[in-house]
């Protein structure tokens, strides 16, 4: 194999225009400075249905439910907590969270098992800190900045308590989400594609 | 200055550089929509001042790679979904035999014969991108192509 067969190969595959027009669309809301967040359709009647939420879209393959621990949980946090969380989210100028450093390998391999032992129960005692900004948060802890979707780490190997605190924290915001007005219509528009059968 | 326009243009230079790279990093389209999003989100905040539009595009598929990373490790992704759409625009079922061992190879080998061979950066500019050093560059380049001649034969 000629590696520049490769290069034949993908300059042959394009970006579609829907997808370079919706991200047009979403870039100019955002200089224009608004709020309403396009969500990619598919995604999130995805995270609705991972949340075993009430839309109904099980028609593409959805990872394993999350477990009854967690949904319990996530159920327990007040609905305004929820509203508000969801609101954030909506807000931020990413879809991706952003960190201030990379894990080492160490906290890596501990943050796949404790992934496993929050979906059996495991759960933080406290929760994770939070700011507004960069420039209100505090250096050298464990923080989360609210306008920008960023989690600043401590700069030693975190401890298992923060990054359960990390992860329960992704949690909410995720089942906020799913369980937001936007997903609702993300999922209902989806319901809706599916019945005309695309 | 039209940031509005500015953005427009740039998505549409840009766009079809990053589908490129984050499809081949992420192997799944719903998650490459979020990725190149994103980018172009830190290209308007960070607004760094280019050289040249190689700079410039340098920098937007660092930034992307880095997202799709940043995805892979600590997001809940999208299920793994087929890429038959991306598939069926490739004639040749030898030409798709090609994608799919491309996209079996390792994250990191596969970012590398992308960057080397399709956007025709060297060594050195590669491990810029990626952070890395030239060693893990030629390394990384070595097994990726040792591996996709074993699949290919």
């Amino acid at each position: 194999m000629d590696g520049y067969e490769v290069k034949k190969v993908m300059d042959q595959i394009h970006i579609s225009e829907k997808m370079k027009e919706d991200i047009i669309i979403n870039m100019q809301n955002k200089v224009e400075g608004g709020k309403k967040r396009t969500w990619n359709v598919r995604r999130m009647a995805a995270t609705a249905a991972a949340f075993v939420a009430a839309a109904g879209i099980l028609s593409f393959p959805v990872r394993a439910a999350v477990s009854s621990l967690v949904k319990e949980r996530m159920e327990s946090v007040p609905k305004a907590q929820m509203t508000e969380l969801n609101n954030m989210v909506q807000s931020q100028p990413v879809l991706a969270d952003g960190f201030s450093r990379e894990f080492t390998q160490k906290e890596w391999a501990r943050f796949k098992e404790l992934h496993q032992a929050y979906e059996n129960g495991t759960f933080p005692e406290g929760v994770i800190a939070q700011a507004d900004d960069a420039a209100a948060a505090p250096k050298g802890t464990l923080c989360y900045i609210r306008a920008t979707s960023f989690f600043n780490l401590p700069a030693q190997e975190m401890t298992d308590e923060e990054m359960l605190q990390i992860i329960d924290f992704q949690n909410k915001m995720a089942y906020a989400v799913a369980n937001g007005p936007q997903a609702k219509a993300a999922a209902a528009e989806q319901a809706a594609q599916n019945a005309q059968g695309k | 200055m039209d940031r509005g326009k500015d953005i427009r243009e740039a998505v549409i230079k840009y766009s079809d550089t990053l589908y490129k790279v984050c499809i081949v990093i992420l192997c799944n389209e719903q998650d490459v929509q979020d990725a190149i999003q994103d980018t172009f989100c830190r290209y308007l905040e960070k607004r760094p001042q280019f050289h040249d539009a190689e700079h410039e595009k340098a920098w937007l598929i660092r930034v992307a790679t880095n997202i799709c990373r940043d995805m892979i490790r600590f997001r809940i992704r999208h299920p793994k979904v087929s890429i038959d759409e991306v598939e069926n625009t490739l004639a040749a079922p030898e030409q798709k035999e090609i994608l799919r061992e491309l996209l079996e190879l390792p994250m990191k080998q596969r970012t590398v014969i992308y960057l080397h061979y399709v956007e025709g950066y060297q060594v050195k500019e590669i491990a810029d991108i990626l952070g890395i050093k030239e060693g893990a560059v030629k390394v990384r380049l070595m097994r990726g192509r040792r591996q996709m001649r074993e699949l290919l034969v």
